[in-house]
């Protein structure tokens, strides 16, 4: 077995004195797509802020590369090559497109490697090329989304952690925004997303984990669970 | 007679916009009111009166001096007394207005104890004026002039084309999208607290002259602080540029027109008539036109 590039085990979330996640073990493997889907309030935000360091109240172990990183502050994992779209979009409404994804290469040193990141993203995303100028609030939630994505692409980063982020769009924007991620993985990128949307999370994910009232309670690679009885009852309505 | 009062307001206007500018900024990236603002004012002030009268230190080596011994007292203020209330709760917006509250009364009492109740200050740092025929403005006020306008500027550019400024705007809008991007949430605030002291030591240096100092002068920058900001949108730097000049120009018509003393109370009076069509203040306003403008 390949080594993992991420790997959280024995993870306990808290708010205040409530828990909310028992016991999550989640592996992520180099090249891999993997999906966490649940129904709402099952605890998938809130394992991704934890994961990030934007949720604190937590314990456990969550390794990036070997690298235990529980007690890292969030602004550092983005240097160690872990990126992540909040569920909000962590996008900046008032800036222009253009200083969205410059400050989404807040990390990178050299001007020359800014310069050629955002000659990569406006390739990926051409849509964004044209918009450089407008305010991100001023964009479709398609095109917020792409550029969320493209911000979170800027740095190239080894694991790309998204969360929802097919949640309000309209369903041919989501079929594109699902090429976009196949795009990124085929770029390099490893990705571990969120998803209610389960045909889209079973269709473009290798691996499936089921969470449910905080704790997981089903894994399997994304063919196995569409076989599954209780995936099929729960989830897909057959 | 009408010339000369927009000129005279024109030109405290803009020292009310360094004012707005340095108040709105912490609102706009920690969503707090600093209550203290017009206590670092004070000091400036305290400082500038001690080197320029007593030392006899010329004004081009007080001013950056102040600049510079202000950013270190907000930097250090944001480091010993806020962060630690942040890193004790997540809600901390409420307790960290009332540390700044409480940093002003204490600094009040500091500047009373030691300095004395007394009105200090000196009568002018530049002497003579310029008569231009329709219009007289003295030396004094055409330094102030140069020297906000010359801050203005500088401090736009640093917001806008600086990866400093970059961090600050990105802050601003999202903490968790700033936070992903590898921005350091605590330095971003300790740096722009020193910002915001060292903007504001400016009038306080510069007015000296106008306002002279004691242990309140405080009160009056930050009147005007809150004036500027609400007039100009809540943390919108360009906004707060155009309200100080506002306030200015409708303080000094005021002052010619109606009474020296209904002064404020006009000034402040036109403030709430905005407010009432533009609950938002101006400066939204002025980001639509730009975009406007840009897009055409």
């Amino acid at each position: 077995m390949t080594e993992f590039l991420l790997k959280i085990s024995h993870l306990h979330a808290f708010y205040g004195d409530l828990q909310v996640l028992w016991e999550i073990n989640v592996e992520v493997y180099p090249h891999e797509v993997v999906a966490i889907i649940g129904s709402n309030g099952a605890g998938k935000t809130t394992l991704l802020r934890s994961i990030a360091g934007l949720h604190r109240q937590r314990h456990g172990s969550i390794q990036f590369q070997k690298e235990e990183i529980i007690h890292l502050p969030p602004h550092r994992l983005i240097y160690l090559g872990l990126a992540e779209v909040p569920d909000e979009r962590g996008i900046f409404p008032d800036l222009s497109v253009e200083k969205n994804l410059l400050a989404g290469a807040f990390s990178l040193k050299s001007a020359k490697a800014v310069e050629s990141a955002l000659v990569w993203i406006y390739k990926m995303f051409p849509i964004l090329q044209e918009r450089k100028y407008f305010l991100a609030r001023s964009l479709s939630g398609g095109e917020q989304q792409m550029l969320a994505l493209g911000k979170g692409m800027m740095t190239k980063p080894k694991l790309l952690i998204l969360d929802e982020p097919s949640s309000g769009l309209a369903p041919v924007m989501v079929a594109r925004l699902m090429e976009y991620i196949k795009r990124i993985h085929e770029e390099g990128t490893t990705v571990l997303l969120v998803e209610q949307n389960i045909y889209h999370a079973l269709r473009i994910a290798h691996r499936v984990y089921v969470m449910e009232n905080g704790r997981m309670v089903l894994e399997g690679s994304s063919e196995e669970l569409f076989r599954n009885e209780r995936v099929k009852k729960a989830y897909l309505g057959r | 007679m009408f010339l000369q009062q927009l000129v005279n307001g024109l030109i405290i206007g803009t020292m009310y916009s360094v004012v707005g500018v340095g108040f709105t900024l912490i609102f706009g990236i920690m969503r707090i009111l600093n209550f203290a603002y017009g206590e670092f004012y004070m000091l400036a002030s305290y400082g500038a009166f001690l080197a320029y009268s007593e030392l006899n230190l010329p004004l081009w080596v007080v001013l950056p001096s102040m600049m510079m011994v202000l950013f270190g007292i907000g930097a250090l203020t944001e480091k010993s007394l806020l962060k630690p209330v942040r890193q004790r709760t997540l809600d901390w917006s409420v307790p960290i207005i009332m540390v700044t509250l409480g940093l002003q009364i204490v600094l009040q009492n500091l500047a009373l104890i030691i300095g004395g109740g007394t009105f200090r200050g000196v009568t002018t740092y530049l002497k003579g004026s310029l008569d231009l025929g329709w219009v007289v403005v003295s030396y004094e006020r055409l330094l102030i002039l140069g020297v906000s306008v010359i801050l203005l500027i500088v401090t736009y550019l640093l917001i806008q084309r600086t990866k400093f400024g970059l961090s600050m705007l990105a802050v601003s809008q999202s903490r968790d999208g700033a936070l992903l991007s590898g921005i350091n949430l605590q330095r971003v605030y300790t740096l722009s607290f020193g910002l915001s002291a060292a903007l504001v030591a400016v009038p306080g240096v510069m007015l000296m002259p106008l306002l002279y100092v004691y242990p309140t002068v405080g009160q009056v920058p930050i009147m005007k602080a809150f004036a500027v900001t609400l007039l100009g949108g809540m943390g919108n730097v360009e906004g707060a540029i155009l309200g100080g000049i506002l306030l200015g120009i409708s303080e000094t018509m005021a002052s010619a027109y109606v009474s020296p003393l209904m002064k404020d109370g006009v000034a402040f009076a036109f403030m709430i008539l905005i407010l009432i069509f533009y609950p938002a203040g101006i400066g939204p306003y002025l980001q639509q036109m730009h975009q406007k403008v840009v897009h055409r």
